[in-house]
């Protein structure tokens, strides 16, 4: 038999004299060929809304997003469930014939192409959540091989937290809820990476069987993480706005405060007057420190980085920190024989070491305190490694935010952290923390030799 | 405060002029200093500073960056072109303003950190007539 052209018109022309069935088969065939551009023409204007959708979800038109992607997807909904009806009828129809027979095999070949070729995951699973079918980009979604996705229940590549929210949301879907909803989900791939996505669903439900849920999935991990980088630093930028007012405001009665103390300390010669004019002007200094910080932490300002020797800047830090070490507390530093050549801030370099060895100190009644700087060629690493109490992982993830502090109140201003990670920024580096709860912990500075954005002396 | 006595004469007290538009920071800045043995006058702004300068003999300038008109920096290029060799100290929190100045602008200009205490400004006071020598114009 000849396979039929694709033209609408052109199966049907050999058709056997009989009145009733060439009229059936027309019928057939042509709500076939309707059906399927239905639904090439419902995806394309459903790929398109998706984008419009997600270019318009920083802006606030929720109300005209839904309304728009509603309009439009309705009709597709009803293509791909007349789709996989259409078929599931077809097939159990092996009596209406080879050309039937043939247009079901152009017409699912035609949705295989398009399945596959569509930019979102599409996810066909059974009301248990197994999944039935996945298309290419569903399958680079999760990282995974086709193998390793279908006949695999969906709840596998949902992160254990997300689990509750995924079966409800597959639970209230199958019960005809949420139907319009852009629900926000979160997958891990293969290697465990999380992937923020948004899914909409359509379930299909044959007149005899389980019904079916097509799950339409499109990766938004980097638009979130964009987001996220957005406000993170207009929550920086504010707050740092907030310190600069806060520590210049006080810092001109923090002067006159100190001025005058001292004035009065310089004529009267009372010893207890004198005694309480000490604890004045070291109240002052205390809160001078703190507006000190505020401004450090508000303003990192431009960096002046000299070539320096590394081995020198961290000793005289590991020095300068002693004052803070217990007793029973032994340092170790290992810098190596040779000097380390580095382009960086000194100063600046030495106030994140000094703070690094100070919580080491800190955080350790007895054990070690091991300093150890490293020669990585392009760059250096020093860590500052401790015995000491260690931190929970919750409290490692906020460890670097500006005013965290788990410091009792009035030992630290929760900045220290904030402004040593800024000031490594500003050079091209990183901090990094691996610690465990009684343990200890190690914080390791890295720093390119060579910062990338020098600014040449003006 | 103002001495009348003549700038020859070498057991004069040093004289210092305090410039800073916050009236209480630069009373209570001079108060400070002439508990020392420090002849003090203070001036609220470059023009006053300016006058006082041509007026009298001084031996240190001690001005705060930011001031209405012309700022601390202005009035030390001021003097120093009206040749007044004035040592001179500026007082300024805002450090990164100063600190991305041309080199050239910066030369020989200590800088004293605010906020200060008391005994900073003493000692960065005391140490900068000593290595000024006094007045050299």
């Amino acid at each position: 038999m000849t396979p039929a052209t694709a033209g609408p018109p052109g199966p049907s022309a050999p058709t056997a004299p009989d009145a009733d069935r060439p009229r059936g088969r027309r019928r057939k065939i042509s709500g076939a060929t309707i059906v399927i551009w239905a639904v090439i023409a419902g995806l394309v204007i459903l790929f398109g809304v998706f984008a419009v959708a997600i270019a318009l979800q920083a802006a606030t038109f929720n109300a005209m997003r839904w309304l728009l992607s509603l309009a439009i997807e309705a009709p597709l909904a009803a293509g791909i469930i007349a789709l996989i009806w259409y078929s599931r009828i077809s097939s159990r129809a092996t009596a209406a014939g080879e050309t039937a027979a043939n247009a079901l095999a152009q017409s699912e070949a035609k949705y295989r192409d398009l399945i596959a070729a569509a930019p979102d995951g599409i996810f066909v699973l059974d009301p248990h959540a197994r999944v039935l079918d996945v298309n290419g980009a569903g399958e680079t979604l999760l990282g995974r091989e086709r193998g390793g996705i279908v006949g695999h229940s969906f709840m596998e590549f949902v992160p254990p937290d997300r689990l509750p929210s995924a079966g409800d949301y597959l639970e209230d879907r199958l019960r005809g809820l949420r139907a319009t909803e852009l629900y926000e989900a979160i997958f891990s791939t293969a290697e465990g990476k999380r992937v923020h996505v948004q899914l909409r669903s359509q379930v299909v439900r044959p007149a005899d069987g389980d019904p079916v849920l097509v799950y339409i999935v499109r990766d938004v991990t980097a638009q979130r993480e964009a987001q996220r980088q957005l406000l993170e630093s207009e929550r920086w930028a504010s707050m740092g706005r907030l310190a600069s007012f806060v520590a210049h405001e006080i810092n001109t009665p923090l002067t006159n405060i100190s001025l005058l103390t001292a004035s009065i300390a310089r004529r009267v010669s009372d010893a207890e007057v004198q005694e309480r004019l000490k604890k004045i002007a070291a109240q002052g200094r205390i809160a001078a420190s703190i507006t000190a910080e505020l401004l450090k932490f508000a303003r990192p300002g431009a960096i002046n980085p000299v070539e320096t020797n590394l081995t020198d800047l961290v000793r005289g830090a590991v020095e300068q920190a002693d004052a803070f070490r217990k007793p029973g507390v032994e340092v170790r530093t290992e810098l190596g024989n040779a000097p380390v050549l580095c382009t960086v801030d000194p100063l600046r370099i030495h106030e994140v070491l000094v703070n690094l060895v100070k919580n080491a100190f800190e955080a350790t009644a007895n054990g070690r305190v091991r300093i150890r700087l490293e020669d990585r060629g392009p760059s250096v690493a020093v860590s500052v490694s401790d015995t000491g109490t260690g931190i929970p992982p919750e409290v490692q993830q906020r460890l670097f935010e500006a005013f965290y502090t788990t410091k009792k109140k009035g030992e630290g201003t929760g900045l220290g952290l904030a402004i040593s990670r800024n000031f490594v920024a500003s050079h091209g580096g990183d901090i990094t923390v691996r610690s465990e709860v009684g343990k200890g912990s190690t914080f390791t500075v890295f720093l390119p030799k060579q910062p990338a954005a020098v600014t040449p002396p003006a | 405060m103002n001495s009348s006595s003549a700038p020859s004469e070498p057991s004069r007290r040093p004289g210092i002029l305090v410039v800073d538009d916050d009236a209480g920071i630069r009373e209570n800045i001079a108060d400070l200093l002439s508990t020392e043995n420090y002849e003090v006058v203070a001036a609220a702004n470059a023009d006053e500073a300016m006058r006082v300068l041509d007026s009298q003999p001084i031996d240190l300038l001690l001005t705060d960056f930011q001031m209405p008109g012309r700022n601390g920096v202005e009035l030390i290029e001021a003097a120093r072109h009206a040749n007044h060799q004035v040592p001179a100290i500026l007082m300024t929190a805002y450090l990164y303003v100063f600190e991305q100045m041309d080199e050239r602008r910066r030369e020989g200009i200590t800088l004293l950190r605010k906020p200060f205490d008391a005994d900073e400004i003493l000692q960065t006071v005391a140490q900068k007539l000593a290595d000024g020598g006094g007045r050299k114009s």
